[in-house]
């Protein structure tokens, strides 16, 4: 703690003086890119949940909560061995590529390993914090912009060593064909270092981009190299740069491609430093058969059920299992409980853990990317296809964790159970809604990191657009739930007000009792009998004044609209919120990308007495490329690598509110940068008062955790206000 | 079932069919029906009937507007006066009710009020006049309606079963927009209170190319919502003479407004006007203050929603003094909605009604809602076969037989529920006709029995085109309620169809095969995997390899396509599954150039025959065969005809029989013996 303080003081001094030098565009930027930052938290034998400036962390059973990696979004897992003498479970290795650079607690990209703790008593597995492996200490580029292509590595223990194996690809001048490179590069555990130098071979030519690959020993020194590509479909249409047409025909139908799959096995032999092989074969039937956008494949074996073959999982969560022998065929699968086998998160990687007594027998699979990472456990027995049975997937814990909501959350903070202690309810980009008990109290609240999954009509909440998604039916996957948790039809009970991917308003009214709260099924906000439409990815803003209850969303113009409650399913349409000068507030730049529709909505609102002057104020939290309130300036997008969230005072009354232009937020007087997606701002009245009686802000971020600030820390950084002059 | 081949020459076919002709064979293969196995209630080439009291609907119209009221001297309540539309070709049974026909009260045996047949009235207006309205001064019946430039309302009077023109005409001007309704009541002794309602001049459609999407990539419609002018006029009678002349009452903003009434309650005293858009939502707008429409409220604060598009709105005055309005009439897609008045006011003035009734009929014919898809299954495991249908509005219901399955009796259907709420499916805001089809879900479901349980399930799609299945379950009482909609997955990817679509669904021996219309707008089977799961089985071919596709080629909008309803059925006996295909008048079957109806005759009956000459694991289709019935064309509209073999009626040597839905809401049954197969020249 007395380094984190002296490195921040230093830094706030610093920070200040640029300021005062009137660099007000430069980026007061804490850390740079891969350092841990001053603000990194350590294991602590008793948690504190709240920390101004730091994510909430998990107070119960010692932090338990699942494995993340600070400020990243999704997370590979690459590879699992044995260091840790006489561990059941071997350790683990991450790569996350993809990290907003500049974070200013640091962050941990590229690669990470964590050692085997024990296992939890629902048998979950659990790891210690993670160790970061420099990225100097690694011979790939593993700080990527979001989408770009991460190095495909997998680690694995071969010969009595450990290495770090990648299949490098390098396209034909025609693009016609990848040429396959494959390279060890050896890992010393002791300095956590992979070597700079490699064995490598040359596998042979593929036609299409390799989408993940496993390995399997077959003796000393050979290899088993499984390749899983696609089928060299472009899943987009290729004439959208920077139209407004939809991804869709006129039947509803994706006007792109589908990627399907295709397998090549190679035989490889490793032996010193030599490394040779036999080519690739291709094993696979028909592409499109297989999997849909495919990610990653692993071999999986156990000598006593008989198990030979390969689960290979795809970006949508489809897992499918083939025989080694027989790769064209592939067959779904199911879990112990019959339930069909979907990985639940999006852009899913797979490994297998193998036993320790180092026979190759499977004991599971890892499955991992955006969201938690599930264990899931070989039941030792196989269906009529002789495809695994696993049982349902357990997330991977650590200790000493963050409290982790899934990519994208969008908390609310509310007495869900009515207790008396505030609570934590949150949405994700996966759909689902979770709560967060408070064991505590408010002034010091207490956590598990584990969270009840809540339902809807008696079902888990998890909704997603399906198969029309603005972004791709390839986005499907996701959901981007955007709740706000308010008493809706003033009847006592929380409901739910919410929007997602399909940019639609609904609700879900509360249906149990205070104490129990349940909620029911949802239902459309409709306007004139039509639904209420929008831009995707909004959290609307509601609050009741008197007998009125508002309702603010973002409308088919990226702005800001306003509508009055008339009953539980309709609104009164209330026009545009105009700031003082008469203006729209839109959230969108002028010059918006190629993905015109995917670029706009994404703003999250939230109606607050921010200042207290009993005038209900709006609280915004956008992405990094949003413009609020102009297209031609605005924040964050003037700005850059800041909290991203902003308070626009409500300088008219609440029956009829005008808005000044908006004040962007800081952390004790700077920018902070928490992540690039959208930051979801919201009151929270957890942890200390603050002096006059505000409440503290709590920020969503794109890694799923949630970044408390107190009151006195929240800093009104009216320096840019000049832009709006 | 083998008819002699029967070759058309497709040029006079297709002139035949452009002139709305029907093509008749050039022999006449009609053999000597086979007698019926066992003697059966059911009339073949008719509606099912429908014992009791129905809802009020028109025969082959799948649109009502209602435009007026009359009181007859001795009547115990109000006749009614509609306009049904959409009805082509020739009909087989006798009653199409397009056009302006009136349906007049009396009580039956039970000493219920019954609407009777409608009675059609000729007049001085275009056969696809919408602007019309009626209207009664004394013992007077007059009809009001525009003139071609919409410049003027001309007046028609009644003379006995035909409106003449009235000699008197009203200028309306040049009102801002285009006139989309108008509503005409008798505020007082002697003036006619005229109100119009004009959509301004701003696109709902946007200008796209035919495969286009209407909504842009952030998943917005493109068009515009226009919103409305109210112009109002007040007409001395019995001179006809403007006591006042046509002037601007106010705008209104209520999206796609398409209904105006006069209203003024009978005991609240509230006044004001009335409008119901596209949707169903009810608004009122006071006297004095008519630029705040309102929400207009059922007696338990719910916001009053009709459940079915909605084109026409008319409030009923009482006999004495017609602006004293009792009963507010909503009409549109489906049958006529009567919401009568509580009496009571909100607090903003706002007048309140009761939940809805169906206006009452005793037309025999059983009322199914438009786009009619029916299931002949036994749905309560009594032994007995049901019909569980699903329709335009979204809606499943269940239609109990509480006969025999040679001698079924039907009474008015019941809504399958999830244990608490009806099913009803609808696309909501984004769906491919546009924001303006929310109301209409088009739900085309299978009864099949999808995990193998024992207890019917749903396989379904709609407007949406998805590939969905509702579980079923029994209650205690052996009814069937459905659980949570699951789509189908392939790969991870919702399994999705072209819109409209009724997938056919089958478990052949514990495997489930189900057919829908692919991206191409082509047949394609898959093969449930798991619990929604399915593995791609590919598209189905005919004979001769080729794919079995659905549109024509010069479709007006790429959102046309699907509008086919699939079912598995043993047509022929041979012990394997073959197809029985429903379409629209203007698709086309096999092929986009030379299919069947379009290119043969849009006014022949919408449903053919592929018979499975391979297996049910790797079939293969002969050619498609055209149904007709005892060797004519059987006409039942533009929209699709839904086809469902089924053992109703007593089954022939020959095999089963067919009940047909109706784009108009009727299930037609054909015996087995009245059917023949055309097949088409390739």
């Amino acid at each position: 703690m007395k380094s984190y303080t002296y490195t921040f003081k230093t830094f706030a001094i610093a920070a200040i003086a640029l300021l005062c030098a009137g660099c007000a565009k430069e980026l007061a930027v804490i850390s740079g890119e891969g350092g841990t930052g001053p603000l990194v938290k350590g294991e602590m034998e008793s948690p504190v949940a709240l920390e101004s400036g730091l994510p909430i962390r998990a107070t119960a059973s010692e932090g338990l909560a699942p494995l993340t990696f600070l400020g990243t979004v999704s997370d590979q897992c690459i590879g699992e061995v044995y260091m840790t003498p006489g561990a059941a479970f071997p350790d683990l290795f991450f790569l996350s590529p993809f990290v907003t650079r500049g974070l200013s607690r640091g962050d941990m990209y590229g690669l990470n390993v964590c050692t085997f703790v024990g296992m939890s008593a629902d048998g979950s597995p659990i790891y210690s914090t993670p160790q970061h492996i420099n990225p100097a200490d690694t011979p790939w580029e593993t700080h990527l912009a979001f989408g770009a292509n991460p190095p495909t590595v997998k680690v694995a223990s071969f010969g009595g060593k450990i290495y770090g194996f990648e299949l490098k690809q390098a396209n034909s001048a025609d693009n016609l064909a990848r040429t396959m490179k494959f390279r060890a590069y050896e890992y010393d555990p002791s300095s956590l270092s992979f070597s700079k130098t490699s064995i490598a071979v040359t596998l042979g030519d593929i036609p299409h981009n390799a989408a993940g690959f496993t390995l399997t020993p077959t003796s000393a020194n050979n290899l088993t190299v499984c390749i899983l590509t696609h089928d060299g479909m472009e899943t987009y249409k290729t004439d959208r740069d920077g139209d407004d047409e939809s991804l869709y025909d006129g039947a509803g139908f994706y006007e792109g491609l589908m990627l399907g799959a295709r397998v090549f096995t190679s035989n490889v032999i490793l032996s010193g430093t030599t490394m040779t092989c036999d080519g690739l074969t291709e094993g696979s039937g028909a592409g499109r058969d297989l999997l849909l956008s495919a990610t990653d494949i692993t071999s999986v074996k156990d000598k006593a059920s008989g198990l030979d073959g390969y689960v290979a999982v795809s970006k949508l969560g489809t897992a499918k299992y083939m025989t080694a022998k027989k790769l064209k065929t592939s067959f779904y699968m199911q879990d112990s409980e019959g339930a069909d086998l979907n990985v639940p998160i999006c852009c899913a990687e797979v490994i297998t853990v193998h036993a320790p007594d180092l026979s190759g027998n499977c004991l599971g699979i890892i499955a991992s990317g955006e969201g938690c990472k599930y264990w899931y456990k070989f039941t030792g027995k196989l269906d009529s296809n002789k495809a695994p049975i696993f049982e349902s997937g357990r997330p991977i814990m650590m200790k000493s964790g963050e409290l982790f909501c899934g990519s994208l959350c969008v908390p609310d903070v509310v007495d869900w159970d009515g207790d008396g202690a505030n609570d934590i309810v949150v949405g994700n980009s996966e759909g689902r809604l979770l709560f967060f008990k408070n064991t505590g109290s408010d002034e010091s609240p207490q956590f598990s990191g584990t969270p009840e999954y809540l339902e809807s009509d008696g079902q888990q909440i998890c909704f997603r657009s399906g198969y029309y998604e603005i972004q791709s039916p390839y986005e499907s996957c996701w959901g981007y739930l955007c709740p706000t948790v308010f008493d809706w039809n003033g009847d006592g009970l929380l409901d739910v007000v919410f929007s997602h991917n399909e940019g639609k308003y609904e609700v879900m009214l509360g249906c149990g009792t205070k104490t129990e709260p349940k909620l029911g099924p949802r239902q459309s906000i409709c306007l004139d009998g039509m639904e209420l439409y929008g831009l995707w990815r909004v959290r609307p803003a509601a609050f009741r004044s008197g007998n009125e209850v508002y309702l603010a969303t973002v409308d088919g113009d990226n702005a800001i609209h306003l509508y009055r409650r008339v009953s539980d399913t309709s609104v009164e349409d209330l026009g545009k919120a105009l700031l003082k000068n008469g203006r729209n507030i839109t959230g969108h730049k002028a010059n918006l990308g190629k993905r015109l529709g995917g670029e706009q909505g994404r703003m999250k609102l939230e109606f607050a007495d921010w200042d207290g002057d009993g005038v209900t104020d709006l609280l915004l939290g956008h992405a990094s490329g949003g413009c609020v309130p102009y297209p031609e300036v605005g924040f964050p997008y003037s700005v850059g690598g800041t909290m991203q969230c902003m308070w626009l005072r409500n300088v008219g009354t609440n029956d009829k509110m005008v808005f000044d232009t908006p004040v962007l937020l800081g952390f004790r007087g700077i920018n902070y940068n928490i992540g690039s997606h959208s930051n979801v701002p919201t009151i929270c009245p957890l942890g200390p008062s603050d002096e006059s009686g505000r409440p503290n802000l709590l920020i969503g971020t794109e890694s799923g955790k949630m970044y408390f600030f107190k009151r006195s820390d929240v800093s009104e950084l009216t320096q840019y206000n000049y832009l709006f002059q | 079932m083998k008819t002699d081949k029967i070759i058309y020459l497709i040029a006079v076919v297709a002139v035949s069919a452009s002139c709305g002709k029907v093509a008749r064979p050039q022999e006449k293969p009609l053999e000597e029906p086979e007698p019926v196995v066992t003697e059966s209630n059911l009339e073949s080439g008719v509606p099912l009937k429908s014992e009791g009291i129905s809802a009020l609907n028109l025969s082959l119209c799948r649109e009502s507007r209602v435009i007026g009221y009359s009181y007859t001297p001795g009547a115990p309540s109000y006749d009614l006066w509609l306009l049904g539309r959409d009805a082509a070709g020739k009909q087989w049974w006798s009653g199409c009710d397009c056009g302006v026909v009136k349906c007049s009260v009396s009580s039956n045996e039970s000493s219920e009020l019954v609407y009777g047949n409608p009675v059609h009235f000729d007049g001085p207006w275009a056969e696809d006049e919408t602007l019309l309205r009626i209207v009664q001064y004394g013992e007077d019946i007059y009809a009001l309606h525009f003139s071609a430039d919409r410049s003027e309302i001309e007046v028609s009077r009644i003379q006995e079963d035909r409106f003449v023109p009235g000699g008197y005409t009203l200028t309306v001007g040049s009102p801002e927009g285009s006139p989309v309704a108008f509503d005409a009541t008798m505020v007082s002794a002697d003036v006619l209170e005229i109100n119009l309602l004009c959509r301004k001049e701003a696109s709902y459609t946007p200008e796209i190319d035919r495969d286009e999407s209407l909504y842009n990539s952030a998943g917005i419609y493109k068009g515009e919502f226009p919103g409305s002018v109210i112009y109002r006029m007040r007409v001395s009678l019995p001179s006809w003479t403007p006591s006042s002349p046509m002037a601007k009452v106010c705008g209104d903003d209520t999206v796609l407004a398409e209904g105006i009434s006069y209203f003024k309650d009978v005991s609240c005293g509230a006044e004001g006007l009335l409008l119901v858009n596209k949707f169903g939502c009810l608004k009122f707008l006071p006297y004095g203050d008519e630029t705040s429409g309102r929400y207009v409220r059922f007696n338990d604060g719910s916001v009053l929603m009709n459940t079915s598009e909605s084109w026409s709105l008319l409030s009923v005055g009482t006999p004495a003094d017609r602006s004293l309005c009792f009963d507010v009439i909503i009409a549109g897609s489906a049958a006529v909605n009567v919401y009568r008045s509580a009496g009571i006011k909100d607090t903003d003035g706002t007048p309140l009604f009761h939940l809805p009734g169906f206006a009452p009929a005793c037309t025999p014919r059983l009322y199914a809602g438009n786009s009619a898809c029916p299931c002949v299954t036994d749905w309560d495991g009594d032994g007995v076969l049901d019909i569980v249908e699903g329709n335009e509005d979204g809606f499943l219901l269940w239609f109990k037989n509480y006969g025999t399955d040679e001698n079924p009796v039907f009474k008015k259907a019941e809504a399958v529920t999830d244990g608490s709420a009806p099913i009803c499916i609808k696309p909501g805001y984004y769906n491919v006709g546009g924001p303006a089809m929310a109301a209409a879900g088009y739900l085309g479901q299978t009864v099949c029995d999808w995990n193998s349980d024992g207890i019917p399930d749903i396989v379904f799609s709609s407007i949406e085109g998805k590939g969905e299945v509702m579980c079923g379950r029994r209650t205690a009482d052996g009814t069937v309620i459905l659980g949570g909609r699951h789509a189908l997955m392939h790969l991870g990817m919702e399994l999705y169809s072209a819109p409209r679509v009724r997938p056919a669904a089958r478990n052949i021996g514990g495997t489930v095969y189900i057919v829908i219309a692919d991206a191409d707008d082509a047949a394609h089977m898959y093969m449930k995997s798991g619990n929604y799961n399915v593995t791609d089985r590919g598209k189905l071919r005919l004979d001769d390899g080729k794919f079995i596709y659905n549109h024509i080629t010069d479709y007006a909008h790429k959102s046309l396509w699907g509008r086919v309803r699939y079912a598995f059925a043993d047509w022929d006996g041979d012990g394997d599954q073959d197809l029985l295909v429903g379409t629209a008048a203007d698709s086309s079957i096999p092929s986009c150039e030379y299919g069947t109806p379009y290119r043969r005759s849009r006014a022949s009956l919408g449903v053919v025959w592929l018979e499975n000459t391979g297996t049910d694991a790797q079939p293969s289709y002969a050619y498609p065969r055209q149904f007709v019935f005892r060797g004519l064309d059987f006409a039942m509209g533009d929209g699709i005809a839904t086809p469902e073999a089924c053992n109703l009626g007593g089954v022939s040597a020959k095999g089963c029989n067919l009940l047909v839905g109706a784009p108009s809401g009727e299930l037609v049954f054909m015996r087995r013996s009245d059917l023949m197969e055309l097949t088409l020249w390739k």
